[in-house]
């Protein structure tokens, strides 16, 4: 009796707890909050870590030069977990929260989940990472990409691989679970065959799956392999995969998008297994122009930047303070019309400027080619032709 | 006299939560109100699979995927029109340009998944104990291998976005509360003292006359539609839903829900869904307070696995809450009230 008493008080304090620290934040007038809704637990984890971090720096900047419009800048973060409903909860809690603009994820099926909520509120959404170029119709007028499009990101990897790879035939894997990869792979689809490639094979995957061997082995018995395989992966996939097909012994190159910039690719396939392949990103960060962003995130979190996402999240955090400053006020519908007009904004990831009507900025494409686990810069390239949304 | 008085209250009943969603509405934030749709939906559930897995002594596990065919009917029905052309290609002509609200939604989504209970029932029920439980979660991971491959229906796994939100503190609460009065009804009607025979000792429930294939089935049917009902709300709240979200993660949930507040008391199932939907939110708030994500859910087993050992039974164990037990919590030991059981509780 006496335990079950003990218990019951304790559930009520919890409860009470609950409630006390829901209601407690209330806003204050002197601070700026932007909200940061990102994946830090669960399959979206390795990008959107990074992509804090990123928005993270942002923020240590933008305060140390006196904040913005003369009031501090507050970043509220939230974790989604990578799971829709708690990804409306979150958002609806950020909502809640008084922030101006929300920043985040990385990944489409993410936000369509999230971003509804922050469309209904009338508050921006800069998504830092997620690519469907879809995505703005889909939601609405309070979302903008901070990424190109995947159809942008598609067509360079097709051109790249038809040019420069002289490749003609090409195999496809994808994971049906994930609107990243299924846009990513019909992009590069219409692409390559408008160019004159052929697609000998779709195969197919999902999230979540650890052995591919099924799919390699279809790979494998196709009377001719082809010049290359087209695997559109989400980055915690992507290691198993390449291990698995270097494995079985197919050599072939392989080109995909950017959910392969992650550390998990040269970390779960190895060095010597994490060869000959090519992916489609936002920045390397080897290259000169990024250095500044290099050392700076070094300085504060003690090592480099996990990868590109991380200068995504940097970006997309100064283009909403880019855009409240030009606003001049913290009004959201202000806020939206002014990164509407978004026009010649400098980020480490490139310039963005969002043409008239559009909410997805036109940006340069980066090639990485994957050597021994080590991630090369190969050079920067616009398509010619992009397959529309 | 005895019909006035339950009748009238009834009515109190009735009023206090009207007055109380009205209150709510106006007075917290949508972040609040959100929480407290789940804690209805959580409602919803615990109590409509205390019939089964409470009262009837069937170990449901599929409950989930009966609850996904109801969101997955809800969310076709209710997505406009437009979406359904670009996304939902495998419709047939006159769904893709139907759009309905969401009562007719939710009943048809609670319907369907009544019936597939009703086809499936009969042969999950003619296994007994940790068989069902292993059939049921069968039916579970065939219902999201279902919803992840069938491309031009459910849009496999990348699930079915931008649902339109209908569902506000009225829907839950009311049907919450249909569900509760259903299943008491149900409990205290011969059907279900046949339900408590046939979990006590099937083979005596039988030789006294109790058509136990029926009596299960009618169980085993009625968790599914609520499911079903519980499942429809969820898509409109949330607007977005996919394979993974019908899955182990909240089959589990709902069961840990139950299990705590104790098989066979519905007033428990009540209690501890509430409990648990602020816990899980203060959750979330201390894990963002301190900085470790994931946190949350370490706790959380920890919480069960504490209560498991404390009390095996749940808290409330298979009594239900009524003043008398209320007021005798708080008496010291000699000033109790005695206490009638079987009575009438609520």
């Amino acid at each position: 009796m006496k335990a079950y008493k003990l218990f019951s008080v304790l559930l009520g304090v919890m409860l009470l707890l609950g409630l006390a620290v829901g209601v407690g934040a209330m806003g204050e007038t002197s601070i700026i909050k932007i909200g940061a809704v990102e994946c830090l637990t669960g399959s979206q984890a390795s990008l959107d870590t990074p992509s804090l971090n990123g928005a993270k720096l942002a923020l240590k900047e933008v305060n140390e030069a006196g904040g913005v419009l003369g009031k501090k800048v507050e970043l509220v973060v939230r974790d989604g977990k990578s799971d829709p409903a708690t990804l409306a909860i979150v958002t609806e809690d950020l909502v809640g929260k008084g922030v101006v603009a929300i920043t985040g994820l990385s990944d489409t099926t993410m936000v369509l989940a999230a971003a509804p909520v922050a469309q209904r509120a009338g508050i921006p959404f800069v998504t830092s990472g997620a690519t469907s170029p879809s995505l703005p119709s889909e939601v609405g007028n309070c979302l903008f990409l901070e990424p190109f499009g995947d159809n942008v990101q598609a067509a360079a990897a097709a051109e790249f691989a038809y040019n420069d790879l002289g490749a003609r035939s090409v195999w496809i894997l994808y994971d049906k679970a994930m609107d990243y990869t299924y846009l990513l792979q019909r992009y590069f689809d219409d692409r390559f065959t408008q160019l004159g490639g052929s697609i000998v094979f779709k195969d197919t995957y999902q999230t979540g799956d650890t052995d591919f061997r099924a799919q390699i082995t279809r790979l494998k018995s196709l009377n001719k392999l082809p010049d290359i395989l087209f695997i559109a992966s989400g980055p915690d996939d992507i290691g198993t995969i390449v291990k698995q097909v270097r494995d079985m012994g197919v050599d072939t190159p392989i080109v995909g998008g950017d959910g392969y910039d992650t550390p998990l690719l040269a970390e779960v396939a190895g060095p010597t297994d994490a060869n000959n392949i090519y992916f489609t990103t936002h920045v390397s960060l080897s290259s000169p122009g990024a250095q500044e962003f290099v050392n700076k995130y070094k300085q504060m979190f003690g090592h480099a930047p996990e990868n590109a996402f991380a200068a995504l999240g940097y970006d997309a955090f100064n283009l909403i303070i880019n855009a409240i400053k030009r606003a001049g006020s913290t009004d959201p519908t202000a806020i939206r019309d002014a990164l509407a007009s978004t026009h010649g904004f400098q980020g480490v990831t490139g310039t963005i400027n969002y043409p008239k009507g559009k909410r997805v900025p036109q940006k340069s494409v980066t090639i990485i080619k994957v050597v021994n686990g080590k991630f090369i810069f190969v050079k920067q390239v616009m398509p010619t032709e992009i397959p529309a949304p | 006299m005895d019909l006035v008085r339950k009748f009238s209250k009834a009515l109190l009943v009735l009023g206090v939560v009207f007055a109380m969603v009205y209150m709510l509405n106006s007075l917290v934030s949508g972040y609040w109100l959100r929480v407290l749709n789940l804690m209805m939906i959580y409602i919803i559930l615990t109590v409509s699979l205390n019939l089964t897995n409470g009262f009837t002594g069937i170990s449901n596990l599929g409950q989930i995927g009966f609850m996904a065919i109801g969101a997955y009917t809800s969310a076709i029905l209710t997505l406009s029109p437009h979406l359904k052309q670009i996304w939902l290609t495998g419709l047939p002509h006159g769904l893709s340009s139907l759009q309905l609200h969401l009562l007719p939604a939710m009943l048809i989504g609670g319907i369907l998944a009544a019936i597939v209970a009703f086809i499936t029932g009969p042969v999950f029920l003619r296994l007994r104990g940790i068989f069902i439980s292993v059939a049921t979660l069968g039916f579970l991971i065939v219902v999201k291998v279902v919803a992840e491959n069938w491309m031009g229906i459910t849009r496999g796994g990348r699930g079915i976005p931008a649902i339109p939100l209908y569902t506000n503190l009225w829907w839950t609460s009311g049907v919450a509360l249909v569900t509760i009065y259903t299943v008491w009804r149900i409990v205290r009607s011969p059907y279900g003292r046949g339900m408590m025979a046939i979990r006590e000792d099937d083979l005596a429930a039988q030789s006294i006359g109790i058509n136990i294939t029926k009596v299960k089935l009618l169980a085993f049917v009625i968790t599914a539609f609520f499911s079903g009902i519980a499942g429809a709300l969820w898509a409109n709240l949330i607007g977005a839903i996919s394979p993974e979200s019908f899955y182990m993660w909240l089959t589990f949930f709902i069961i840990i829900i139950l299990i705590v507040g104790g098989m066979g008391s519905i007033t428990g199932s009540v209690v501890s869904a509430i409990v648990f939907a602020v816990f899980i939110e203060g959750l979330r708030s201390f894990e963002n307070s301190v900085g470790v994500y994931g946190i949350s859910y370490i706790i959380l087993a920890l919480a069960f696995i504490t209560i498991i050992i404390l009390r095996p039974a749940g808290v409330f164990g298979d009594r239900e809450v009524n003043w008398r037990w209320l007021l005798n919590f708080f008496l010291p030991a000699r000033k109790r009230l005695a206490n009638k059981r079987g009575g009438d509780n609520m």
